[in-house]
């Protein structure tokens, strides 16, 4: 185990810078991107594979079996959170027209709102709703 | 080998935690700032697991998990209240506020490079209407204002008006309408 400890602490190092990396392209992404939906996308990436990359450097450093299930369990928290609050927010942002629209390739949600406002009668607050086009 | 990279750690997650700050900052509206602010709260509890490794001690796990926690849950919260918006509440940009804002892009060579292709209705600087803080809070406060003066208006007429239990049922359904 002790000639193990060098090459488990040079993983560790390695992970460490990843997930610093990962950190520091979100914050650049963030302030650089031109709308909600981008600066989202930029968000994501510490969100899962830099905690992954800090946890599991966490777990090579520490050496021991119930903290590396502790640290997991946070990373299952945030794997497990993370869709849901990308979901609200990224939702918000549509209804509230924060999408350029000129940015996207296709919109499948427009679609999908212009049926249920021409199928659904009984929610007239869609004919409102319905994005520009 | 493991300092260093530690060392290299901090500074590039100091680095993102500045870059999410000043998007907070700037951000033209919540869900920016949600967001940002998320990525903040994610960052601190990576260095908080970076300092952990580095000192060789346990204490900030909770910390850890609270703080993925309460980073959805307060995410969930802002975006659940985001008014959706109506068409004619859509910001059209008129040409001359759009052509003030190109000169005032193009006159600061800070944003000229940075974000070429941006919307004019999100200019830097530019609150969007539909959810600054500041927009949402004075259009609470004037429908406050307008409420008070129309139940004051209601208590003038039953003053001088008729029955009670029929002024009490109007007001109720009054009220239920205001509500609606």
């Amino acid at each position: 185990m002790s000639e193990l400890a060098p090459i488990l602490d040079g993983v560790a190092a390695v992970f460490l810078v990843i997930g610093g990396l990962m950190s520091l392209a979100a914050g650049v992404g963030l302030l650089r991107f031109p709308d909600l939906h981008s600066r989202m996308h930029a968000a994501t990436k510490p969100q899962v594979l830099g905690l992954l990359m800090f946890v599991l450097a966490a777990a090579l450093t520490w050496r021991s079996w119930e903290l590396i299930a502790i640290a997991l369990l946070t990373w299952g928290v945030q794997i497990l959170t993370a869709p849901v609050s990308a979901h609200m927010v990224g939702r918000a942002g549509y209804r509230s027209r924060h999408v350029r629209r000129d940015a996207l390739v296709v919109d499948e949600l427009a679609r999908a709102v212009d049926r249920i406002a021409r199928e659904d009668t009984s929610r007239p607050e869609l004919d409102e709703d319905r994005p520009s086009s | 080998m493991l300092e260093t990279a530690l060392l290299i750690t901090q500074a590039l997650l100091g680095a993102a935690v500045l870059c999410a700050v000043v998007r907070v900052f700037r951000g033209p509206s919540v869900l920016d700032r949600v967001i940002a602010v998320d990525v903040t709260l994610l960052v601190v509890s990576s260095m908080l697991l970076v300092d952990m490794i580095a000192r060789d001690h346990r204490d900030f796990v909770l910390f850890v998990i609270a703080g993925a926690m309460i980073g959805f849950l307060g995410a969930v919260a802002i975006a659940r209240f985001i008014p959706v918006r109506r068409h004619e509440q859509v910001a059209r940009p008129d040409p001359a506020a759009a052509a003030a804002g190109e000169t005032r892009t193009a006159g600061t060579a800070r944003t000229a490079g940075a974000e070429p292709s941006r919307p004019t209705s999100e200019a830097v600087g530019d609150e969007d209407p539909a959810t600054s803080w500041f927009t949402a809070l004075a259009r609470s406060r004037r429908e406050e204002q307008r409420r008070a003066r129309a139940r004051q208006d209601h208590d003038e007429d039953h003053d001088e008006g008729h029955g009670d239990p029929e002024g009490a049922g109007r007001d109720g359904a009054d009220r239920r309408e205001e509500e609606r």
